[in-house]
């Protein structure tokens, strides 16, 4: 397995809109593995998708399992998701949101408290679940990259988004 | 490179962003980082600002002279080294900090100094009054071998004594 490459803003291949996941073969399960490498790989990292590796599919995956999060009550584990669909919501939830596509800044972006998603397994079997909180947010960010979505297009004032005044040895 | 900070301010008016800008931007200066806003009717800028040229601290200042007496605006220019700049601290973990309760007289200096006491540092802080509410909103920054439970004792002990309210909350930023 090897990390890959992140795409950093302002590149340009952020932006691009991923095509929906159809070979669920060896090398969608061989990228699958580089990806979560990748995550698992990147500090804090609960999330990534493809789009974020210069991949552009459908793909995205989220654990959010080993992150205590105060809105973090309730999560699947491990899941790779391929073309995902929302296809209920409710309510309303803003945490502060990082990016390993956005090093330099965080922001406060408002999302769907509750989600049901419907979405693709590694296997390609179609599943439905639905969650709250922290993973449904993840999911939601995730989603976003597959649309060329950054959470920076989500900030509703300058006041929501911090730069990163913490300094790293 | 050159780094300089540089504040001005003055009467609210249209103009004095664009007035700065335009000075620095045919200088050849990048804005690195800045906080521009409007204290009651006062608007205030804060600039750090990076160059290539070879511009000293008075020539800078020259180059806003007109602007100053057009926008009748106090300016400020400091050269600052590079090696300030650069800097890196060790810092534990980032809180938020809010404080809010009735207007009276100190409650900005006890937080503050309950802060310095524990060698917390401010990042980033704000005050705000409505009528007779005041809220002071800050990011800070507290030293690695701090407990958590000592400051929120003592924050708690300050929250009775002056009767404002005081929530202390980590920032947890999450990479997705």
């Amino acid at each position: 397995m090897k990390k890959l490459e992140i795409l950093k803003y302002p590149d340009e291949r952020l932006k691009k809109i991923s095509k929906p996941v159809e070979d669920f073969g060896r090398e969608f399960k061989e990228f699958v593995d580089n990806l979560l490498y990748t995550m698992k790989n990147s500090p804090a990292g609960v999330g990534i998708a493809a789009p974020q590796v210069n991949k552009h599919i459908q793909t995205i995956i989220v654990d959010a399992s080993e992150y205590k999060h105060k809105y973090n009550k309730t999560n699947h584990g491990l899941m790779v998701l391929s073309n995902p669909r929302i296809i209920a919501h409710d309510g309303e939830i803003i945490i502060r949101e990082g990016c390993l596509s956005v090093p330099d800044y965080t922001g406060n972006v408002k999302r769907h408290y509750w989600i049901k998603v419907e979405a693709e397994d590694i296997n390609g079997k179609t599943i439905t679940f639905d969650t709250e909180g922290f993973e449904a947010v993840v999911i939601q960010h995730e989603m976003d990259h597959l649309q060329g979505k950054l959470f920076i297009d989500r900030v509703s004032s300058p006041k929501d988004i911090f730069k990163r005044k913490v300094y790293k040895k | 490179m050159k780094y300089f900070i540089i504040t001005a301010y003055g009467k609210d008016q249209p103009g004095i962003v664009a007035g700065l800008t335009k000075i620095l931007f045919e200088k050849g200066f990048n804005i690195e980082d800045s906080a521009m806003t409007r204290l009651n009717n006062e608007f205030t800028v804060m600039l750090v600002v990076t160059t290539e040229e070879d511009i000293s601290e008075e020539e800078l200042k020259k180059a806003f002279e007109s602007l100053e007496k057009e926008k009748q605006l106090t300016i400020s220019v400091k050269e600052i080294p590079e090696e300030t700049l650069k800097e890196k601290r060790e810092i534990g973990s980032v809180y938020r900090l809010v404080v809010y309760g009735a207007d009276k007289p100190g409650i900005v200096y006890s937080v503050a100094k309950l802060l310095a006491d524990k060698n917390i540092n401010i990042a980033d802080l704000r005050t705000e009054k409505s009528n007779d509410l005041y809220v002071l909103i800050s990011q800070v920054e507290f030293p690695k071998d701090i407990d958590e439970e000592v400051v929120k004792a003592e924050l708690d002990r300050l929250k009775d004594e002056m009767n404002i309210d005081i929530s202390l909350e980590k920032e947890e930023v999450v990479e997705m």
